[in-house]
């Protein structure tokens, strides 16, 4: 495990910290999300609002030679509405590499590091995991990529710990000289947490833990699960240093235990110096 | 812009650079690094007439350059693209540096299992 962490973060650090072509800078934002499903409920399920704020570091290639190096690291945290169990601060390291094979291919390849503490400490968790990317340029304006994450969280409780693996696509278009849309679609299979409702104990299967959760006030049972989700995000450039974001996905979660439907979104403004 | 080309420099670092002669001026041509151009095969013999569209600017040294987003070689028909419609360099390929890309602003996409389970942040999402 020390071995692992070693080659997948403190190895590319060494790396990155000698590399001085690359572009560098600070970013602060606010966002505001909402998710109808926060307790991951097969009936139906605790809507929430929350608000986000962030600051973070990234380091992006000049682009001058084929591969560069990246690096972001971001401190966020995050006040729910009305379940403040959810509350929580996060800290997230993420060295990469990006190789560009051709000028209208870009391989990425990013293991990402993340410590977070919920006020509902049993969802405290150490995450780490990596993601392999590839992006096409189509036209001058217009992108795909697809994606594939592999992410293992550990969670102070079992039953909010989970590895899964994601596949994703997306297609961009640079509309305007400050507009971006992107439309995404994304496939998962792994763990999670799930409310069911009523005591689930009866039906549990093999791999299957439960706890009461205080945080949601009812059992929670961990599971494995598809979820396809879909996705519409827009970006729009305010000013040169000013941006703003806003998305909606919905995801359709299926397990033993029965299928969770979740709609979320978020409006975010943010500053980079 | 409209005019015909001269005195291609492919710099081992910097951006790959022309003269481009108008009926009216003379402009210094930015476009991108030299493997860029390469992997596009673009050829540009002094002569070769060219349209390019960009951001024109007045150097501190006098000149006239224009940061190229865009550039057509109409005698063969090809079109050479820089930067996208928002000014991103295309041969940094990831969109990182895109338009409103944040770093704390991932997509919620692939959100179950934990606490952030669909909550966005660096590790989450697709950008």
């Amino acid at each position: 495990m020390k071995k692992t962490i070693f080659l997948a973060f403190v190895f590319p650090m060494i790396l990155l910290f000698g590399y001085a072509a690359a572009h560098a800078g600070w970013e602060a934002g606010t966002v505001v999300r909402f998710d109808t499903n926060v307790n991951r409920s097969i009936d139906g399920g605790k809507s929430d609002g929350f608000l986000v704020g962030h600051l973070g570091f990234a380091r992006t290639p000049t682009g001058e030679r084929r591969w560069g190096v990246t690096m972001s690291a971001t401190l966020e945290g995050a006040a729910y509405a009305k379940i403040s169990d959810l509350d929580y601060v996060a800290v997230t390291g993420s060295p990469g590499i990006v190789f560009v094979p051709h000028a209208l291919w870009t391989v990425a390849v990013t293991p990402f590091l993340q410590a977070k503490g919920v006020r509902d400490a049993d969802q405290s968790a150490i995450a780490f995991g990596g993601r392999v990317s590839i992006e096409e340029r189509i036209w001058r304006n217009l992108y795909l990529g697809q994606y594939y994450v592999y992410t293992d969280s550990g969670a102070n409780i079992d039953t909010f710990s989970f590895s899964e693996h994601s596949l994703g696509a997306y297609a961009g278009l640079v509309a305007t000289r400050a507009l971006t849309v992107e439309l995404g679609y994304e496939f998962t299979r792994g763990d999670s947490f799930r409310v069911v409702g009523t005591s689930a104990s009866s039906t549990l299967g093999p791999g299957m833990h439960q706890h009461f959760s205080s945080a949601f006030g009812t059992d929670v049972v961990r599971e494995e699960v598809d979820s396809h989700a879909v996705s519409v995000s827009v970006s729009k450039e305010w000013a040169r240093d000013l941006f703003s974001r806003a998305g909606y996905t919905f995801t359709n979660m299926n397990g033993d235990l029965g299928t969770s439907t979740i709609h979320a979104g978020y409006f975010g403004l943010g500053y980079r110096f | 812009m409209q005019g015909t080309a001269t005195g291609l420099i492919r710099p081992e670092s910097g951006p790959v650079r022309f003269h481009l002669h108008s009926d009216r001026d003379e402009y210094t041509v930015l476009t991108g690094p030299a493997w860029y151009w390469s992997d596009l095969s673009i050829e540009l013999p002094d002569g070769t007439p060219v349209r390019v569209q960009g951001s024109k600017s007045l150097g501190r040294d006098g000149n006239l350059y224009i940061i190229a987003q865009e550039m057509e070689t109409p005698r063969t028909r090809r079109f050479f693209f820089f930067r996208d419609e928002g000014g991103f360099p295309l041969w940094k390929g990831s969109g990182a540096g895109r338009t409103g890309h944040g770093i704390g602003m991932g997509s919620p996409m692939g959100g179950h299992g934990g606490t952030g389970g669909g909550h966005g942040g660096g590790t989450r999402g697709h950008r």
